[in-house]
């Protein structure tokens, strides 16, 4: 068993490969789902997450430990000397460092924010995808997100047609 | 020791069968067949997760034509498509103005950068040109349609699809009486409409209504009510599911229930009887009646309901208007009792429960008509908003590839 912190409580998350990570309850928190589990149950509990491997998962405890809400003593000190403007800045620059992953473990990530319910690292990790729909032609979207293209063509015509305002 | 807890998996997207959790053994999510996680591997929940964080709806209408499973996941979600809209506030993308001596509204375009309003403007039949000759007057605006009429008929127009139904008036229940006409559009399928007309007989009233998918008008009976609606009153004001307007010197609303047309009256709280108010709608929807005072006070009353379903009026707000008084006029003391509010609109991006008024204020022993306002002028017209686009049916706003004839309903 880790150590535990003086004043912090502690959640052990499990991942399904075997993976054990001791977490701060305010960490482990950040996820919705996590949330209402320790807040409906008790609180002592170890988590199994059924479904998100031990590579995953310690990607999304960094981006959690990273993001939660800085209080006690450490946490004084850091926005006493540093102006929230500069420790948003910070962040933006750690998220981007962040999600420079390859695009499987990103739709890894999308996965276990979405299931976790963790809205800032799902809209971390669905901004590129949401930036390949706005800015692309169709034909870019498909292919930059590897999707199959599945209408007829004389469909796509008439659709597209129908929808000519959208793709000016 | 402590207890194990298991997160309970996620509903499985539909077409792959669920993974049975187990403590044992790795359960993974679906991936592709290489093993590797891709946008196919999203269940349905995840991939419109993603959709809802779109900036607009022409890159919504992009991704639903990417590819089929991405259309049927916009389109078989109700719930996302009101949340998409809801994040989504349809711009306003121009007025129609009535013009005296016009034979159909004039339309004032908003000039902005925003494409989707550009892009509306440039496809969109905004100068009514799908109108069938005669003089048409404005009506009723509302959701990207447009309700006119000509004495005869009563049009209702998409200009976004460039579609006109030319409905005949329901002369017989009309006939004799005094009456506003309404549009209601339909969230579910909004393809279809319908159109209102409520009929006043001194201290009665009753609804007509004709319906886009039965093309034919039904007639609501006769209600009593407690006092006499006037001809040349304003028309009635949708909130929530009901049209409300309000009796004047009788301290009661009028409310017409919109599902099943039922007339009932909904009575002020005394402080309020003496006044002229106006109703509106909150941001959260709540029924917001507001009435000026003599002495330049603003009343803002909300109806609330308790956790019984018991409605009451409640005060919510009380505004001063003497400082807006005194820069409008170097004389406040002639306008006592002459502020009128023209309007109660919610407003958007601001906090729960706000709304905005425009008021005039009258001095009929000058003959002039002084408007001022809390926060804006508006030019008496309606204003044309992009509600109506909706992807979900027929997938979105379909401009013919020709010039559809319009459609006229016999009677």
């Amino acid at each position: 068993m880790a150590t535990r912190e003086a004043g912090k409580k502690m959640i052990m998350l499990k991942s399904p490969d075997g993976m054990e990570f001791e977490v701060e309850e305010a960490v482990a928190m950040e996820s919705q789902t996590i949330r209402k589990m320790i807040e409906d149950d008790c609180a002592d509990t170890a988590i199994l997450i059924p479904n998100i491997n031990s590579k995953i998962l310690s990607r999304v405890i960094e981006y959690c430990n990273k993001h939660v809400p800085t209080t006690g003593a450490t946490g004084a000190a850091a926005s006493d000397t540093v102006a929230p403007a500069a420790l948003a800045e910070d962040l933006k620059i750690w998220d981007a460092e962040f999600i420079k992953v390859n695009r499987a473990t990103r739709f890894d990530l999308i996965q276990a924010a979405s299931y976790l319910n963790i809205k800032g690292l799902l809209d971390l990790t669905s901004q590129t995808t949401i930036d390949t729909i706005s800015d692309n032609s169709l034909e870019e979207i498909r292919s930059f997100l590897s999707t199959k293209n599945d209408y007829l063509p004389e469909e796509e015509q008439t659709i597209r047609r129908e929808n000519q305002w959208a793709f000016q | 020791m402590s207890s194990q807890l298991v997160l309970p998996l996620p509903a499985a997207p539909a077409a792959k069968p669920p993974s049975i959790p187990s403590t044992a053994t790795t359960t993974t999510l679906p991936t592709a067949a290489d093993g590797t996680t891709t946008i196919s591997s999203l269940g349905q929940d995840q991939l419109l997760e993603i959709f809802l964080r779109l900036p607009s709806l022409p890159a919504l209408v992009r991704a639903a034509l990417t590819c089929r499973s991405w259309l049927d996941a916009i389109r078989s979600s109700r719930s996302f498509r009101s949340l998409f809209r809801a994040l989504h506030l349809a711009p306003l993308i121009g007025i129609f103005l009535q013009i005296e001596g016009g034979t159909a509204p004039s339309f004032a375009p908003v000039r902005r950068s925003d494409p989707v309003v550009t892009a509306a403007l440039r496809r969109g039949d905004f100068f009514l040109t799908s109108l069938p000759a005669g003089c048409w007057s404005i009506m009723d605006c509302r959701d990207g349609y447009i309700l006119l009429s000509n004495m005869v008929s009563v049009a209702v127009v998409n200009p976004m699809t460039w579609a006109v139904d030319i409905i005949p008036m329901p002369e017989h229940a009309m006939e004799g009486t005094s009456s506003w006409f309404h549009l209601l559009s339909s969230e579910e399928n909004p393809w279809s409409f319908r159109v209102v007309c409520v009929c006043a007989h001194v201290s009665r009233v009753r609804a007509a209504v004709f319906s886009s998918e039965t093309e034919d008008w039904v007639i609501h009976p006769w209600t009593e009510i407690d006092g006499v609606i006037y001809l040349n009153d304003s028309g009635f004001t949708l909130v929530g599911g009901s049209f409300y307007r309000p009796l004047y010197g009788k301290g009661c609303v009028i409310r017409i229930n919109t599902a099943t047309m039922d007339v009932s009256s909904l009575y002020l709280p005394s402080q309020a009887k003496e006044g002229v108010p106006k109703v509106g709608d909150t941001e959260d929807g709540k029924l917001c009646m507001v009435y000026a005072t003599e002495d330049f006070l603003l009343l803002v009353w909300i109806r609330s309901g308790d956790g019984d379903g018991v409605e009451s009026w409640v005060l919510q707000d009380i505004i001063c208007l003497r400082a807006e008084m005194d820069q409008i006029t170097t004389t406040p003391w002639q306008w006592e009792g002459q502020v009128e509010v023209v309007q109660v609109r919610r407003t958007e991006h601001e906090v729960e429960g706000s709304c905005s008024c425009l008021l005039k204020s009258s001095n009929s022993t000058k003959q002039k008509r002084k408007s001022s306002s809390l926060k804006e002028t508006s030019p008496v017209g309606l204003a044309m908003d992009f509600n109506s686009v909706d992807v979900v049916r027929q997938p979105l706003s379909p401009l013919q590839p020709k010039s559809p004839d319009c459609r006229v309903h016999k009677k």
